[in-house]
Parts: structure tokens; C-alpha cells; sequence
């Protein structure tokens, strides 16, 4: 799949698994598919650089990338290590555009006790206070008369998708059963892409139970934190900086970490391209050439750049988009086959101040989709306890955490109740402590087993 | 004003979507200043809100609307065919002091393109296949605002379409909507941008040392003659001194070669250099090439505008804070 040898073989293993998850076309049925979750990119190129395997594997008809002309330099300092400035013209022209279909779906089954769940349609605005204009009715205004959403309509956050009702209680047999409204709800502002109705088969056949729900439409527009990378076993990460500068100030896209990775294949890729994008040919760039066949090499991308009346080593001289006086050094550019991948920051960023609880151990909840916390791991806490920051500790794994307020009798070293030790019969030697909620809960545990811990009170 | 300059514009081809000219006797600020604001400020029509009617064809709404925001939009003031300054014709929207959009801040285009009616009207050999909808069916309803379907005559005896394509139509396919477009400048968006190429470089001084050049024998002259690839060289037939060519100026690129084959011939290195080619600092070659939504004089000109516009508002807001 890379082009050119590499020196280090590694950065082609890398570049295995990272092609899997580049945006790209999915498939050419992709858009009557119903995945769960669909990346595609709007205006993907065929590479300007080929190999015999992608011409094995079709990949000029199902491409998965765009063709961007790289200026390797510094520029500016937003483009250290693996950061790339774009120019903000080519953005706005449809530069790493893609489009995100999510599926959102509900079952539709049939109970045990004869009841079944149903779509309808919007509740009469009359049920709710304000009538028309309540905020509450608002939210149904995608869906349609059969309970699922229009087509085309534009979702906003908490607007409902499908309007299912189940019955209240499902163990009851026999009465007419009140049904509870039961919606599929949708976060930040999507478009419907396609509903999906309701199939009748498989309500008495087994299998899964039918579905109803719809794909919402994404398109977000390439920002700061989308991650880039270039095919040829070259820099695993290019993280793209938060800055797009503007057309008239850009000379025009990146920098990028070559003496590090010893990507070689990724240099020749870029003077092997830009012969081509002047003969106005796909360059061919097989690792291990045919030496009869058709690969460029070095030598015949420098002659056909010498042909094109060019510099041989690729190197172009720039000029400042900031001041417009010509730049010191001359700039190795020329295109490069650059695949979007799928990970974006906007998917990823999480940040909590107060939030859920898990209710076993009070602890705070895990994990982005549950606006969970961020664990202070054990070592951190390492590094907090060889530090002797004993306040931060306690702040991180108790108050922050799941501190609760506990009676111990002092005589017998148990876990009591209100100021009354029901051990002893007592509340005299009862006292107050603080202490995180899990480890009461393990003593809890342990007494369940026949273990039984004591604690032993000294005052501070 | 000490040491006022005038800068001048010679035009050296004009063409209503191209123009190349030296703009000389000032300095690179001014000529890069000249050049970003004709990217970047200089404002024209693009299409810029899009209500949606009816949409079945195979690309949804944002992509055709994304499509439709980089079709370059004519402005072609009364009795002219060309593509002219709309900044005095409208009122940027944020500024227009209607409540939604008026004629004054927006133009409407409408689309309607309907596969299975026009299908039917269609020649014998093309019925069934694929219908493209151009920015041809795009109408608007200001008959001095039009899509610019093509540069020039020749790019449209090359084109396979009737105008810049937007989608393509299968049977039962249907597009309607109602594009609104709004005068705006490329900093907000690309699409506002009037120019596809607008770039300037350093017009080169070729000087020639002929006491130097006479040491040097006719086969060495040739030699500097086939040294530079540009051709900027030729040796006069009858006085056999070297001398640059006609139009060396646009032939020149500053390449090295000429200065690494006279480096071999020179005895010391400290000789003086033969021919040297260097950047003039108060004379650049522009070369313009327009997108089609402006002809390439009225953007320089609008540019020009800009840029005074904006001295004039420097002035006045110094001029305050004298007060």
C-alpha cells in the first residue's frame, strides 16, 4: 500500500492499521447501507502516487483521502512536531469535508403479557401548558403521524426522533394497561438522513425485534484537533494545529517530522507526485519496482521535473503570504496523499466539574458517554504521596470523590448507626468520621463474609 | 509628505478574465498589500443561504449547498456583459437595514429541475441518461445578477456541461430550491474570493558587466548563453557581446545555473560576476486570473478602492484621536 521503500519497515506496519481508519468511501452501496456509525468524505481524491496494491484492491474508485499540496518548512510555530497549517480557502473549498451518518434505533416488540410497543404520533399540544408554544410540544416537531421523524428535519438537542409508548407494567396480564411515552431523544443539532419504518415480520418469528428509529446526518467542517495522515509509512499522527491561517496568508500547508521517522518513501512520494501533476499523469510507486516496468524512480520524477523547467530536488522558492518579501530558503513541496482519520476531537474532548454518581460506591461515573470523571490513578497518587501533597490526596480521593460521614463506636470499633452503638448498647464512646464511601462499603462486604474489621479511633 | 512616491501600473495584456501588469516605483508592502486585498477583501456575490424545496436526488442538502456557495455569481451592471464591482449595487447584509433580506442586500435564485419532466423534451440519443443540473438552471430574479457559467469562450467549447455542474438527475429525481445570494468578501469565506490566481514576483534587473565580459572568449560566452534555462541570453551577431534576450524580464526565474557557470569561469572567486540577475525592489510583475464573478480590471480596480477606503478610515479615526 506505501509508496516507496521505507528505511524503517515499521512505519508500514503502521500505516496497515491506520488505513483502516481513514474517512474515506466505504463502500459504493454506502449510502443505502444502515450502519451504525458511517464516515464518509465528500470530495475524496484518487492519489496522485499509486502502487500495484492499491491498483489490486480498486482503491482509485473507492479512494479514502485528498491529494494536498505540502510546503515542508516551519511556519508561524503552530506547526511543530506534527501539527500542519492548512489554508483556510481550501478548507472552506471542501478540503477534508466528510459527513458522519449515525444510526439511532429502538425496538419494537411484542410482551409476555400480550401488550405491545407502539409509535405515534405527536401528543395534542392542548395536554401541555402552553399549548403550541410550550417547550415540552417543541420537541416532537420532527416526528410524523406514524411516531417516527420527517425526513429532512433538522434535530436539535433533546428533539425527539421516534415516539414510542410501552405499556406501564408488563407483568400484569389481562387489564387495559396504561402506556408510558418512551422517546428516543437526540443530541445537538443533526439532520435526518433517512427514517427507517417499522418491518411487521418478526414480531412472533425469533430473532431480534424490529427497529424503528432513523440515521442522522452530520457535517462537520474541518477544524483544529482532526487528525491527518500521510500514507506513505509517514508520520503515524498529524495532528492538524488549531490554526487555519487565511488564503493570502498562507504559503501553504505543513511541516512534517522527516529526519525521525526516516519515512524516505514519503520524500520520494512527493517528487515522484509532483512529476506526475506535471506530466499530468498518476505518478506509479510500487516499494520494490519492476525494473522493466513502469515505477518512477528518483531519477526519471528529476528528469521529468528538469523537462517541466523546474528544480530537480523538488524545491520551489516561496514567498511570504505575511509580508510578501520572498522567503530565505528554497521549499520542497508537491503533493502528498493525505487520509483524514476518523478520530476528531470534538468526538473525544470530556471535561466534568460535578456530575453523575455511580450508586454502588457514590463514586463518580466512568467514561465520556456518561459524564463521567477523570481518574486520579494510583500513579498519580504515587507521585502525590513521593511529592507529600497529603491535602491533595485527600481532596482527589475522598472530598472530590465519594466522602460520607460514618458513626464508629470507639469500644467496639464498629460501623454504627446515629450516635448509638447497637453493639454495645451505648451511645456514649460514638464518634464521627469521614471516610470514603467504598471503604465502608468493603467492611460492609467483609462483615458479610464472617470478616469482621474494627476500626481503632486516635484523635488527630 | 517626504519622499512621496507615485506608484505606476503599466498593463502589459488584458483579457476580461485575465490581466498582467508591472505595478512599479513602490515597495513590496505595497504590492503584497495590493495582492491580499484582491484575495481576500475584495467583495463580490456568492450564494450564501439555501432553502430546500424538494431534494431527491443522490447528494443531500449541505453538499449541493456547499456546491452552490463556490458557483461564481455575475454582477453585469445595465447594458454591459461584464462582470462588474457590486459594491456599490448592494448593501452588505449585516449592514442593510431590512429585517430578514430585501433586494437591496440579496439576490434570489431559484432551481427547478424536475428529471421526469424534462426527460420527455429531450433529444432522441440522451433520454434516460443521467441529467446534470447546471448552474445554467439557476434563475435569478435580477436580470443584472447571473451565474458566471464560464470564463471565456474557450473554456466553454471545452466543457462537456452547459454551465458548471451541480448534481446529476436519475429518473424520479427531483430538485427545487430557492438560493439566496449576498454580497460578502473571502476573509468570512473562499467562495467570496473574485480572484483564482492573484500573485506578484520581483520584476529582475539583468546587468551585464561588459569590461568583464570581454576577457571572456565566444565559446565561454555560449556557454552562459546554454547555462540558464530560462534563455535570457543571446550573443549579439555582429559585436558578439552578450546581451538578454527580448522579454527576458518575464523569461527569468532567479535560477542559480547562470551564477554556478560563471563561478567556474571566473579566475578568482572574488571576480566580478559577468551577467547578475537580481531582484528589482520597486518593480513587481502581478498576474491576475479571475474566478468569473468579477472581470480582472474591475477587481484590481475594487481593490485600489479597498485600500483607500481603508486608508481613509485610518485617517479619520487617527484624525479623532488627535481630538
Amino acid at each position: 500500500m506505501t509508496s516507496g521503500a521505507t528505511i524503517r519497515p515499521v512505519r508500514n506496519t503502521y500505516q496497515s492499521a491506520m488505513g483502516k481508519q481513514a474517512i474515506g468511501t466505504v463502500a459504493i452501496n454506502q449510502y443505502s447501507r444502515f450502519d451504525g456509525l458511517l464516515y464518509t468524505m465528500v470530495y475524496p481524491h484518487k492519489p496522485m502516487v499509486k502502487t500495484r496494491t492499491l491498483d489490486i484492491v480498486n482503491f482509485d474508485n473507492i479512494p479514502a483521502g485528498q491529494n494536498a499540496c505540502i510546503a515542508v518548512m516551519a511556519y508561524s510555530g503552530y506547526d511543530i512536531e506534527d501539527a500542519v497549517i492548512l489554508n483556510k480557502a481550501s478548507i472552506d473549498r471542501g478540503f477534508g469535508r466528510c459527513m458522519v451518518l449515525k444510526k439511532q434505533q429502538t425496538s419494537v416488540r411484542r410482551y409476555q403479557n400480550g401488550t405491545m410497543d407502539r409509535t405515534c404520533a405527536a401528543p395534542d399540544p392542548s395536554v401541555f401548558p402552553d399549548g403550541v408554544n410550550d417547550k415540552r410540544f417543541a420537541r416532537f416537531k420532527a416526528v410524523d403521524k406514524d411516531g417516527l421523524c420527517n425526513v429532512g428535519e433538522l434535530l436539535e438537542n433533546g428533539t425527539v426522533i421516534v415516539n414510542k409508548e410501552s405499556a406501564a407494567d408488563l407483568q400484569v396480564f389481562g387489564h387495559v394497561i396504561p402506556f408510558e411515552r418512551a422517546v428516543i431523544r437526540r443530541q445537538g443539532p443533526d439532520i435526518v438522513e433517512r427514517e427507517r419504518a417499522i418491518s411487521d415480520k418478526g414480531h412472533d418469528t425469533p430473532g431480534p425485534p424490529p427497529r424503528a428509529g432513523g440515521q442522522v446526518r452530520v457535517a462537520p467542517r474541518t477544524e483544529g484537533g482532526v487528525r491527518l495522515d500521510s500514507s506513505p509509512g509517514g508520520p503515524p499522527v498529524q495532528r492538524h494545529g488549531h490554526l487555519a491561517r487565511p488564503h493570502h496568508e498562507s504559503p501553504r500547508l505543513k511541516l512534517a517530522r522527516f529526519p525521525s521517522r526516516m519515512t524516505v518513501g514519503k520524500l520520494i512520494e512527493l517528487l515522484v507526485g509532483k512529476a506526475g501533476v506535471f506530466e499530468g499523469r498518476q505518478a506509479y510507486a510500487s516499494a520494490f519496482g519492476e525494473e522493466f516496468g513502469s515505477t518512477d524512480t528518483v531519477e526519471s520524477a528529476e528528469l521529468a521535473l528538469i523537462r517541466n523547467g523546474l528544480n530537480y530536488t523538488g524545491k520551489d522558492v516561496f514567498y511570504s503570504g505575511v509580508n510578501g518579501a520572498p522567503l530565505d530558503a528554497y521549499i520542497f513541496s508537491g503533493p502528498v496523499f493525505y487520509q483524514k482519520l476518523k478520530h476528531m476531537v470534538l468526538d473525544k474532548m470530556h471535561a466534568r466539574s460535578r456530575g453523575p454518581r455511580a450508586v454502588l460506591t457514590r463514586q463518580p461515573t466512568e467514561g465520556r458517554s456518561r459524564d463521567g470523571g477523570l481518574r486520579l490513578g494510583e500513579m498519580e497518587r504515587d507521585c502525590l504521596i513521593a511529592y507529600g501533597a497529603s491535602n491533595l490526596i485527600m481532596e482527589r480521593l475522598m472530598h472530590s470523590s465519594d466522602a460520607f460521614s460514618a458513626s464508629v463506636c470507639q469500644s467496639c470499633g464498629l460501623l454504627q448507626y446515629k450516635n448509638w452503638c447497637q453493639y454495645c448498647r451505648s451511645g456514649e464512646k460514638v464518634a464521627e468520621i469521614r471516610l470514603p464511601y467504598a471503604c465502608k462499603l468493603l467492611f460492609q462486604e467483609l462483615q458479610a463474609m464472617n470478616v469482621l474489621p474494627r476500626l481503632r479511633l486516635k484523635d488527630a | 509628505m517626504p519622499q512621496q512616491r507615485f506608484p505606476k501600473i503599466e498593463i502589459k495584456h488584458i483579457a476580461p478574465h485575465e490581466i498582467t501588469f508591472v505595478l512599479s516605483e513602490t515597495d513590496t508592502s505595497m504590492a503584497n498589500t495590493l495582492r491580499r486585498i484582491m484575495i481576500a477583501e475584495v467583495p463580490t456575490l456568492a450564494i450564501d443561504l439555501v432553502e430546500y424545496h424538494e431534494n431527491s436526488s443522490v447528494l443531500n442538502d449541505e453538499y449541493i449547498a456547499h456546491r452552490l456557495g463556490l458557483i461564481p455569481i455575475r454582477y453585469s451592471p445595465d447594458g454591459t456583459l461584464k462582470g462588474g464591482d457590486c459594491h456599490q449595487a448592494f448593501v452588505p447584509h449585516r449592514e442593510c437595514v431590512c429585517y430578514d433580506r430585501c433586494p437591496r442586500c440579496s439576490v434570489e435564485f431559484d432551481l427547478d429541475v424536475n428529471f421526469d419532466k424534462v426527460n420527455m423534451s429531450r433529444p432522441e440519443q440522451e433520454r434516460d441518461l443521467p441529467l446534470t443540473v447546471t448552474s445554467r438552471d439557476l434563475i435569478a430574479n435580477n436580470v443584472q445578477v447571473s451565474p458566471a457559467h464560464f470564463l471565456n469562450e474557450e473554456e466553454q467549447d471545452n466543457a462537456h456541461d452547459e454551465g458548471i455542474s451541480i448534481v446529476k438527475l436519475g429518473q424520479g429525481q427531483h430538485l427545487r430550491l430557492k438560493a439566496i445570494a449576498r454580497m460578502g468578501i473571502s476573509k468570512e469565506h473562499a467562495k467570496w474570493c473574485p480572484v483564482a490566481v492573484a500573485t506578484y514576483r520581483f520584476w529582475p534587473e539583468i546587468t551585464i558587466n561588459q569590461e568583464a565580459c570581454n576577457n571572456l572568449t565566444m565559446e565561454q560566452k555560449q556557454e552562459l548563453v546554454d547555462a540558464c534555462p530560462d534563455r535570457i541570453l543571446e550573443l549579439d551577431e555582429i559585436t558578439g557581446n552578450l546581451k538578454p534576450t527580448e522579454g527576458a524580464e518575464e523569461l527569468a526565474t532567479f535560477t542559480e545555473d547562470l551564477k554556478y557557470a560563471q563561478d567556474a569561469m571566473k579566475r578568482r572567486p572574488e571576480d566580478d560576476d559577468y551577467v547578475q540577475v537580481t531582484h528589482s525592489t520597486d518593480r513587481f510583475l502581478f498576474s491576475v486570473e479571475s474566478s468569473g464573478a468579477m472581470d480582472a480590471e474591475d477587481i484590481l480596480l475594487s481593490s485600489l478602492r479597498v485600500l483607500k477606503d481603508r486608508l481613509n478610515y485610518l485617517a479619520a479615526e487617527v484624525e479623532k484621536l488627535k481630538d
